[in-house]
């Protein structure tokens, strides 16, 4: 279960008004004092190299049969072989870039459908939000996971699976419309602010308001949404092909696990087809999450972790108060 | 006035609710020990546990005329209702079954059985004539209950009397004592002439009258039991009961095998078979895998240039069939050039075919594309005279790991020998089995039909009447689509030799059309044999002998195949 | 009361969006129901006739032009007909459903109250302690454990409990060979015994959710000025702790339950599928893999009437327990 921080649409946005430099250097302070977005940060980037540089960590092809049946992790092999005799560590590293590209790609279509539905929905009001907003709360009720199965099982059947985009796009439509919800209670209050007012007083065009007013107030929900649905994408992309609903014959990290239930990996004590890839994953999405909290950390203060001082001075406070 | 309250009852309101959840859960725990999770295995002989293939919950179909394949249930066919004729699918020999005797009229148009005497439905009435009759009528009236097209072969059945049943076939057929007396149940047509509605969908699950030796006690999705039928006609057997379960996925039934929770199953092939399970219990867990039929690569004699003989023959000879049996696909032998599974129907194949083995040489391959019309190109890959490249790919179930480790290894070898091919791994198996049937492929892996004799895999891989024009299914396994279009006129005599194996009952006519269709094989190249199919079989001798095997192959030991599965249970005896 | 009939005409709107997808779903699907069950055929001589025959048996009748197909659809879903299932033909999908859907239920109620029983007031102790070691090595720990796949953990748990230590069963929801179902102590002790793994997954994967939602709505409640107040007062730290602030903040928000909802919904069709549990998520499961699309259409019909439902009933228990809802502000 992947788990966003649901904290009261009342947060306030760290706005990135100001220059460039400005913009850079608030951006690497918010990082690296936050422990959490640290972390985060830097695991997510420890993978983002190392699907990078996959070729150079490993010599394998992560298809080729190398050895005979599924080997111990052994110098050779660190973290052993397939049934087939693939080497594991060689799709875990080829596999990272499956799944960072599927997850990302479905992460970033979702977001910005998120956000041209829940922006114009709460900008345009009236109708148009009517009609949207029953859509969002529509997708919002259908349950994700048995549609995202029913729809890459038709992906499967009709052989499409076979590009992975596709994945990313059943991904997308199940994924968009809790953060379209977020965005649009957040636009509909920003709606009602002065400078807001102010811009439509002064007759600018409505889109003209939403990209330069409403917008930059929003980057770090935007930011923040992002980063949760890329982890709902890993988590339902890795489900997906453990069930098979993948390109099986492509190693990605859920397609290792795949193949791992497939060759009963499990009962026969063959535990490196299992432990490595799941690490994997829940470290990625590990990492992603605590960026999330970080954020919403940096932008709610009241979620900050308190120093004991404080909870002193109150029980202090409530000694003298009751003792009176 | 006052201070902290620091004994406050609530202070102590979650460790109540931690302290009674975890009575809750000690009581669970306790439950646990009550009933063990190990198998009783008080392995008192009498119930044999039997699994025909694990995938999915028993259904509730116990109709004869649907086999464990087409979503019956085991024991529908063979346990409950039984055949006229058996034919021994792994020997070939026949013996009366519920028919005492049968003859053939002179041309072969006219099959006629005399019904055995004394044999009675598990409520008391005969079994007559008419039943059988009434049997094969109905599934002219529902053609969904004749899936195995009887009434192809058939004009018209008729009762003279009632322990006579006489069928007057279209063509003159041999193999009509097989497909009529052994593959079709009788039913009771008191009982199944006044059910109501469709009988393609009765159930037929409270007390199913039949004449074989197990009666229905019970069924759930999860578990089917039989009771020994103790007015049965034949032999008592010694298994009391049987019980089916249902069993999810193969690993879990190796699981139960070993546990003993099994004795009997019919599971795919794993190539862990010897740790996970011989290795176990050496004495008693075998296994024995005898060749079904045989794998074959098909062309597509549709699509230029696989029309071309010399084409197919370099094909031919660019594989290295010896490496293909290893890894994954250990159990599956190098096939013989006839297609005809060894070492069952040794005895049909020609003796200059009896040890004959494949060619496997470059230079061959040079010399049949040469002879083609190809030449090398820069790339050192084949292109056709006016410089367009070949390619071709070759179709395969991804996730069907053997085929998926053989096809990659052919591939692998039409690429050394400088024809380029990719492997096209279909998403599962109805995608593949639409592109093969309807000629949407260049090459595909697959298998043949298996039959106790080599005309059943021939007549489904050759007749021409199978095929079709290009965008329309075909039928059988002529998936390489072998007719007078493609065939340079040999389709007219395999059609010929085929007509001649059903026209005679002679067995020595019999094998020679045989063996000029294995001529036919061999020089024409209609399809490239590779390995052999086999029979999953895997058994424990831990309750029950007197199993098939390979040193005593009275039958085929797979328990998906009836009615040969009811003929093996009646040979069990108990172990202790 | 207004505010309830539109909630209501949505979650109609809702129900009939998730009828239509279903419908329109598996008729993109290439091939027709009966292909998955004709290609297992393999037979030798099988005629087109025959092919014809089956098909019409699966009720495929492409002659009926789309719209009637539609009304017929949702005529027969208003009936509970949904059609019959071809990996387990003639059996309906309805029936298949009825048995399974009791499995889930019962799954997903254990693991949904457990979970929050325990994950609440995990967090209740931990937004409390506020500052001390809990607050600071618990959510981590909680948030590390519930990013990992949910399916991971449930196989990692049949590992060591049911490979290893071979403490629990890891398969099935009951033992098929010695029990046989009916009210009796062993069938009850059984499902129980083979019940505890995968509740045990679902609870320990959707603890974090829990507790984490807890945690923050203690932590906006524990600054408002009427637990200020209480302090104030004298009251005891407990008394505080559940008679005010844990009170106000136990009622999660409407968009909170649902997606909780939602998630576990999720994680027990996952581990139903590890663990081979007889319910709806594994009918669904096997239905993709044999290409059932009766039994993959109903299945999903099935877990969105669930939600659907749910979701109503739990708006209806809020507006009882928030009145600002009833009086129509937000």
């Amino acid at each position: 279960m992947q788990v966003t921080n649901i904290t009261n649409q009342k947060t306030a946005s760290i706005t990135f008004l100001g220059s460039k430099k400005d913009r850079v250097s608030s951006i690497f302070r918010a990082i690296t004092s936050n422990p959490k977005i640290a972390f985060g940060v830097s695991v997510v980037t420890f993978f983002v190299l190392i699907a990078i540089a996959a070729p150079l960590l490993t010599p394998y092809d992560p298809n080729a049969s190398i050895v005979k049946g599924s080997l111990p992790p052994s110098w050779a092999h660190i973290f052993g072989t397939t049934g087939l005799g693939q080497d594991i560590f060689a799709q875990i590293v080829y596999g990272a870039r499956v799944t960072l590209m599927v997850a990302f790609v479905a992460a970033i279509g979702s977001t910005i459908l998120q956000v041209v539905m829940g922006l114009s929905s709460a900008y345009y009001g009236g109708m148009v939000d009517e009609v949207l907003s029953l859509i969002i709360n529509v997708f919002l009720v259908l349950p994700g996971l048995p549609l995202t199965i029913v729809l890459a099982s038709l992906a499967s059947a009709s052989g499409a699976n076979k590009n992975e985009f596709v994945i990313a796009l059943v991904l997308l439509f199940t994924s968009w419309s809790y953060g379209a919800r977020v965005l649009r209670a957040q636009t509909l209050s920003l709606k009602e602010r002065e400078f807001v007012a102010a811009a439509r007083a002064t007759g600018e065009s409505s889109l003209l308001i939403i990209s330069s007013e409403i917008l930059p107030n929003e980057v770090s929900l935007i930011a923040s949404t992002f980063v949760g649905t890329f982890v709902y994408a890993v988590g339902a992309e890795v489900a997906l092909e453990f069930l098979g609903l993948g390109d099986t014959s492509r190693p990605s990290w859920g397609v290792i696990l795949y193949w791992a239930q497939n060759n009963a990996a499990l009962i026969v004590g063959k535990w490196w087809q299992f432990v490595p890839a799941g690490i994997c994953i829940a470290l990625l999405c590990a990492g992603l999450t605590f960026i999330n909290f970080g954020m919403d950390e940096l932008s709610n203060p009241r979620l900050r972790v308190e120093r004991p001082l404080r909870r002193h001075l109150i029980s202090r406070k409530s000694k003298a108060v009751a003792s009176r | 006035m006052t201070p902290n309250l620091a004994f406050s009852p609530h202070r102590y309101r979650p460790a109540i609710t931690f302290f009674s959840l975890l009575v809750v859960l000690s009581i669970m725990l306790a439950a646990c020990g009550g009933s063990s999770s190990t198998t009783t295995t008080t392995s008192h002989p009498t119930t044999l546990h039997v699994l025909s293939a694990p995938g999915q919950p028993n259904p509730d179909l116990f109709n004869s005329y649907f086999t464990t394949n087409q979503g019956g249930d085991f024991g529908a066919q063979g346990l409950l209702y039984e055949e006229l004729y058996f034919t021994n699918l792994y020997t070939g020999q026949t013996s009366p079954w519920l028919a005492a005797s049968y003859s053939y009229s002179s041309d072969l148009t006219q099959l006629t059985f005399h019904l055995r005497p004394g044999v009675k439905w598990t409520d008391g009435q005969p079994l007559t004539s008419s039943d059988v009759k009434f049997t094969f009528d109905l599934m002219k009236q529902y053609p969904a209950l004749d899936q195995n097209s009887v009434w192809a072969l058939l004009k018209s059945v008729d009762a003279p009397d009632s322990s006579t049943v006489v069928f007057s076939l279209v063509h003159p057929q041999s193999t009509a004592l097989f497909r009529l007396g052994d593959q079709v149940y009788i039913v009771p047509k008191h009982i199944w002439a006044n059910i109501s509605g469709d009988p393609a969908k009765f159930t037929n699950d409270k007390n199913p009258i039949g004449t074989g030796p197990y009666k229905l006690t019970s069924y759930s999705t999860d578990l089917i039991t039989y009771k020994v039928n103790s007015d049965y006609w034949g032999t008592k057997p010694q298994v009391q009961t049987i019980q089916v379960p249902s069993i999810k996925d193969n690993t879990t039934a190796i699981t139960e095998m070993i546990q003993g929770k099994l004795d009997w199953m019919g599971t795919g092939w794993n190539p862990d078979y010897n740790s996970l399970y011989t290795s176990k219990d050496p004495q008693h867990n075998k296994t024995w895998f005898a060749a079904s039929n045989t794998v074959m690569l098909y062309l597509n004699l549709q699509k230029a240039p696989f029309n071309n003989l010399n084409v197919r023959k370099a094909i031919n000879a660019a594989i290295n069939r010896n490496q293909l049996p290893q890894g994954v696909a250990q159990y599956a032998a190098v096939a013989n050039p006839t297609g005809v599974i060894i070492p069952t129907l040794n005895a049909w194949i020609a003796p200059q075919y009896q040890s004959m083995s494949f060619t496997y040489s470059a230079s061959q391959v040079g010399n049949y594309m040469q002879q083609a019309g190809f030449k090398k190109g820069s790339d050192g890959f084949y292109q056709n005279a006016s410089g367009k490249p070949f390619t071709m790919s070759v179709d395969v179930v991804n996730g069907w790991s053997d085929w998926d480790q053989d096809v990659q290894f052919i591939v692998n070898d039409l690429n050394a020998a400088g024809i380029k091919a990719t492997v096209n791994s279909e998403s599962g198996f109805t995608p593949y089995y639409n592109a093969i049937t309807s000629g949407n492929y260049d090459a595909a892996i697959s298998w043949t039909n298996s039959g106790p004799t080599p005309y059943f895999p021939y007549q489904a891989l050759l007749s021409s009447a199978n095929s079709a024009p290009p965008g329309k299914a075909v039928v059988g396994t002529n998936f390489e689509r072998w007719d007078s279009t493609t065939s340079n006129g040999f389709s007219a005599q395999t059609d010929k030799l085929i007509a001649q194996y059903e026209a005679s009952s002679d067995s020595n006519a019999q094998k020679q059309a045989i063996a000029s269709l294995e001529d036919i094989m061999v020089s024409q190249l209609p399809v490239l044999p590779l390995t052999v199919n086999v029979y999953w079989d895997e058994y424990t001798t831990k309750n029950w002998k007197g199993w098939p095997d390979a040193n005593n192959a009275y039958d085929a030991g797979a328990p998906y195949n009836m009615p040969d599965a009811a003929n093996v249970i009646l040979h069990l005896t108990p172990a202790s | 009361m207004r505010y309830l009939f539109r909630r209501a005409g949505f979650y109609l709107i809702a129900l009939w969006a998730a009828v239509t997808f279903n419908f329109i779903i598996p008729r993109l699907m290439p091939g027709d129901p009966a292909e998955a069950y004709i290609a297992k055929l393999q037979t030798q001589q099988i005629t087109r006739a025959q092919i014809d025959a089956i098909r019409a048996e699966f009720g495929v009748n492409p002659h009926v032009p789309i719209w009637k197909q539609y009304l017929d659809y949702l005529n027969g879903i208003l009936h509970g007909n949904l059609g019959i299932s071809t990996s387990q033909f003639p059996t309906p999908v309805g029936d298949i459903l009825k048995q399974s859907l009791p499995w889930t239920i019962g799954l997903v109620g254990a693991a949904l109250v457990l979970s929050f029983f325990i994950g609440t007031l995990i967090g209740i102790l931990i937004a409390w302690k506020r500052g001390s070691w809990y607050d600071t090595a618990v959510p981590p720990l909680l948030t590390f454990l519930s990013a990992i796949p949910y399916f991971w953990m449930a196989l990692g748990l049949v590992y060591i409990f049911g490979v290893i230590l071979n403490w629990f069963p890891t398969d099935s929801g009951y033992d098929v060979f010695n029990v046989s179902p009916g009210w009796s102590m062993d069938f009850i002790g059984s499902v129980v015994q083979h019940a505890i793994l995968p509740v045990i997954t679902l609870i320990i994967g959707s603890l974090a959710g829990w507790v984490l939602i807890m945690r923050n709505m203690m932590v906006t409640t524990l600054s408002e000025d009427y637990v200020l107040m209480a302090e104030a007062k004298g009251l005891s730290e407990r008394s505080v702790m559940f008679h005010y602030a844990a009170r106000n903040a136990i009622l999660p928000s409407i968009t909170s339950f649902s997606i909780a909802l939602g998630l576990i919904v999720s994680g027990a069709l996952l581990t139903e599928i590890v663990y081979n549990y007889p319910g709806i998520g594994y009918s669904l499961y096997k239905g993709v893999q044999s290409d059932d699309y009766a039994l993959v259409e109903g299945c999903f019909l099935v877990i969105a009437l669930a939600v659907i439902f749910a979701n109503f009933l739990f708006e209806l228990i809020y507006v009882f327990l928030d009145p600002r809802v009833r009086h129509g502000k937000k």
